[in-house]
């Protein structure tokens, strides 16, 4: 606000320096949003409605870190700053993400739409991986990649992206 | 590699149990010599904090140092990944001990 209002004076008082002061408000804009750390990726990537069926393209997108807030709140029963303490972000933070995410899954039941859970802006405590031998996923414990999966020591891995 | 998994029973055609915390029985593997061993879960009749008693069990008196399950509490996810523990979520058609001890390649009916 200060620095609109400097602008502002100095716009009154100097034309010529009108470029380099509208530079300095296009610096206030906000910062990006800080992604929530997630413990561990959803076990289902996606859920269809029985009976009634609409093309994927009308899908409902439910970020990775809509789901880990509503699975927090409603299934471990946390409260709103446990969970935010949780994930890392602030409780004012948790409190958006879970609105939307309750709107778009009421929004999915009621129009009978899929439901995709895939992408958003979200963080792994660890690299996840999925084997494709034995279909398991499991978390990295060093920073490169395992090689193996841990269960059936199969190298046909690949990273859970986003 | 000593692994945890939760199982219903304690047979070796028992599925994985759907929690983690509650599950009846638990079935220790160490995936190096193939030892296998059944344990009751002590803390089952619990109604609170069963998650944090169980992993102080089986990490310090087990020395076990890998999860196995479908789903496990957020409690148990925090403890392990700051323990840094190896934590595998398998797949829904990979449902029994038998199933899952012939993907590690031990043959069970030898070591029990």
């Amino acid at each position: 606000m200060n620095l609109k209002c400097f602008a502002f004076f100095c716009c009154l008082f100097d034309f010529g320096h009108m470029f380099v002061i509208f530079v300095c408000i296009d610096n206030v804009m906000a910062r990006p949003r800080k992604p929530g750390k997630i413990q561990t990726p959803p076990r289902a990537k996606a859920f269809m409605p029985v009976g009634y069926y609409k093309s994927s393209s009308e899908a409902v997108q439910l970020n990775i870190e809509e789901f880990e807030v509503f699975r927090l709140l409603d299934y471990e029963g946390l409260t709103q700053s446990e969970a935010a303490k949780l994930m890392q972000i602030s409780r004012s933070g948790v409190a958006r993400i879970y609105e939307k995410a309750r709107y778009k899954l009421a929004k999915a039941l009621t129009e009978a739409k899929k439901i995709d859970i895939e992408g958003g802006s979200n963080l792994f405590d660890n690299d996840w991986y999925e084997c494709e031998r034995c279909n398991s996923k499991f978390n990295s414990l060093e920073s490169e990649s395992p090689g193996t999966c841990p269960l059936c020591n199969s190298t046909y891995i690949h990273m859970v992206n986003n | 590699m000593r692994i945890v998994i939760p199982i219903d029973d304690n047979s070796l055609t028992s599925n994985v149990s759907d929690t983690f915390a509650r599950s009846n029985y638990f079935a220790l593997v160490d995936k190096e010599n193939g030892n296998l061993k059944m344990v009751e879960n002590p803390f089952k009749a619990m109604t609170k904090g069963v998650g944090v008693k169980l992993f102080e069990w089986l990490v310090d008196t087990h020395k076990m140092n890998a999860l196995l399950a479908f789903e496990m509490g957020y409690k148990v996810q925090q403890m392990a990944s700051e323990a840094n523990l190896q934590i595998i979520i398998v797949n829904e058609q990979n449902k029994t001990l038998e199933e899952l001890l012939n993907f590690m390649g031990i043959e069970p009916d030898s070591k029990i």
